[in-house]
């Protein structure tokens, strides 16, 4: 709320300042004939600023009001969906965190499962987890998945441990075909919660993946650990050359930013090309980041939340360092999802960001300008426990719902 | 006067399997704590008071004690829909956090020890978790 009068004030200097303008440009023609008729100019161009103030301060208060939205079914039926992506074709795939890929045709979930998925661990928060195309789909047909993977022969970690992969595959049918692990985040860990999952294309050829911290939370903090971090990849799994800590000696050399507890959403701005995150934090402690190269976003050593036991994870909220979130949410929401308005389908919200709440069951609007957050309002109560928020290619948004195994998509009421 | 060795030994025996119960039924919360603080403790928080409208409380709450079959139940498959607990209705939707049926077991003594929850309850053991049904 702060920002948004800051915002404000400045539309109110700017105002001010083309008035002054106006003014001393009429004062200087000190014409002793065209004073009167200036002077009179100069009230005038005054009233009419003043008038452009008001309604400007208006259209303001409108584009940031609410939207009177209604929600359309696309499909139901599904068991614990996660994640969505549009086919070139109209359809869409869809995860189901009990380890299935779905498809939907014509509006209805196609009951024939898609086959081809390596090994997946369902288990406390892991499972199958997001699904994006490759963004030269149309021509090469990869499609990502993001799983928790259960330790493989000759990796780090106790035998029954887990931890996020990657794979990217073609859909041939209802079946994958060229099935590659692009990526396994080490160590292996046996507990089950925080695997983060988030696959971002930037579209200049690289891929970005969240990862949760595992329940481990100081290994957010160690660069030999891929725990609590966001890697940056070629789309192939290669490590580029121009990562952040590829000459740390004892880095993974795949670490984007660190400092991360469970981010379970990230989202490319395409119109400043900047890369979006938002994490759960414990009780209190969930963040909006934006997410830069080599970066310390700071858990466990700083938050704004405290544990689920009361106790205090740090008495630090910032520090020389580490990097401040855009927002946090107090109380925690738990935020699961989001996407950006790039489309004209919502009056005068293009540009801003949904988020949604996987514990109150709501949207959150946030009106964006550049990196900063002007103001949020809660939209769409009761929809249910949101996973995922993508704008599809009609322009409209989808939100995948997790409790009543549904997709719907959000439809201004004209 | 026969009968007193008997009784004398049926004592000792009694008190040799329960004392051994309760430290099964103690090494069964401590593992069952550590699954409560991975699986459960985000929504139910960290003394089972949970978020009142949001996520239901499991310490002292009826719906648990009542029927920990319900819960295990719970566990076991996800709760879906309405329920009402301590007079508060919850509509939320619980994911299984599909663990095993020992695990279910362990959690449910955690829960069903801590927090002031009454100690009465018999120890839940994997055969009667396999036993609950959906």
């Amino acid at each position: 709320m702060m920002v948004r009068s800051k915002s404000r004030l400045e539309d109110i200097i700017k105002s001010s300042q083309l008035i002054i303008f106006f003014y001393l440009k009429a004062m200087k023609q000190v014409n002793p004939i065209k004073t009167r008729f200036l002077m009179l100019l100069g009230s005038t161009v005054l009233l009419i600023s003043a008038a452009l103030l008001i309604s400007s301060k208006k259209m303001t208060k409108e584009n940031a009001s609410k939207l009177d939205l209604t929600v359309e079914t696309i499909a139901t039926g599904l068991t614990m969906p996660w994640a969505t992506a549009f086919l070139p074709n109209g359809d869409m795939l869809v995860t189901e965190r009990v380890g299935k890929l779905r498809l939907i045709k014509d509006g209805k979930l196609d009951p024939i499962e898609i086959t081809g998925l390596p090994k997946i661990l369902y288990r406390g928060q892991g499972g199958l987890l997001d699904v994006v195309l490759h963004p030269d789909y149309a021509k090469n047909g990869w499609i990502y998945l993001s799983y928790s993977s259960p330790k493989a022969d000759g990796e780090e970690g106790p035998d029954n441990g887990s931890n996020t992969a990657l794979m990217r595959a073609k859909l041939k049918g209802h079946a994958l075909t060229d099935v590659q692990v692009v990526f396994k985040a080490l160590p292996n860990v046996r507990s089950s919660p925080h695997y983060g999952g988030r696959i971002v294309f930037d579209n200049k050829g690289y891929l970005f993946l969240s990862l949760g911290e595992r329940g481990e939370k100081d290994n957010a903090q160690q660069l030999s650990k891929d725990q609590g971090k966001i890697v940056r990849l070629h789309e192939d799994g290669k490590i580029p050359t121009d990562n952040p800590f590829v000459n740390t000696p004892g880095a993974k050399p795949e670490i984007w930013s660190y400092g991360h507890r469970n981010p379970q959403g990230m989202v490319m701005n395409t119109s400043t090309g900047v890369l979006w995150e938002h994490e759960h934090g414990p009780q209190g402690g969930d963040e909006l980041n934006i997410v830069e190269k080599g970066k310390n976003y700071g858990w466990p050593l700083i938050t704004f939340g405290i544990d689920y036991d009361n106790s205090i994870i740090s008495k630090d909220t910032a520090r020389v360092g580490l990097e401040q979130p855009v927002l946090y949410w107090k109380p925690s929401i738990a935020p699961c999802g989001m996407d950006f308005i790039t489309s004209d389908k919502y009056k005068g919200w293009k540009g801003d960001l949904l988020v949604g709440s996987l514990k109150f069951n709501y949207l959150q609007h946030l009106v964006v300008k550049g990196n900063k957050v002007l103001s949020r309002e809660i939209i769409l109560e009761k929809i249910g426990r949101v996973r995922d928020i993508r704008q599809g290619p009609d322009g409209y948004i989808y939100v995948v719902l997790e409790d009543s195994g549904k997709i719907v998509r959000v439809i201004p009421k004209s | 006067m026969k009968l007193f060795p008997l009784l004398f030994c049926g004592i000792t025996f009694s008190l040799a399997y329960f004392s051994n119960q309760d430290k099964e039924l103690a090494k069964s919360i401590a593992r069952g704590k550590e699954i409560y603080v991975e699986t459960c403790i985000a929504c139910h928080m960290g003394k089972g008071e949970g978020v009142k409208n949001t996520f239901p409380p499991l310490a002292k709450a009826d719906y648990l004690l009542n029927s920990p079959t319900k819960a295990i139940a719970s566990i076991k498959f996800g709760l879906k829909g309405k329920i009402m607990v301590n007079g508060v209705i919850y509509e939320g939707m619980m994911p299984s956090p599909n663990i095993g049926n020992d695990e279910i077991a362990d959690v449910m003594n955690y829960i069903l020890n801590s927090w002031g929850n009454s100690t009465k309850q018999p120890m839940i053991t994997e055969k009667m978790v396999e036993a609950v049904k959906k």
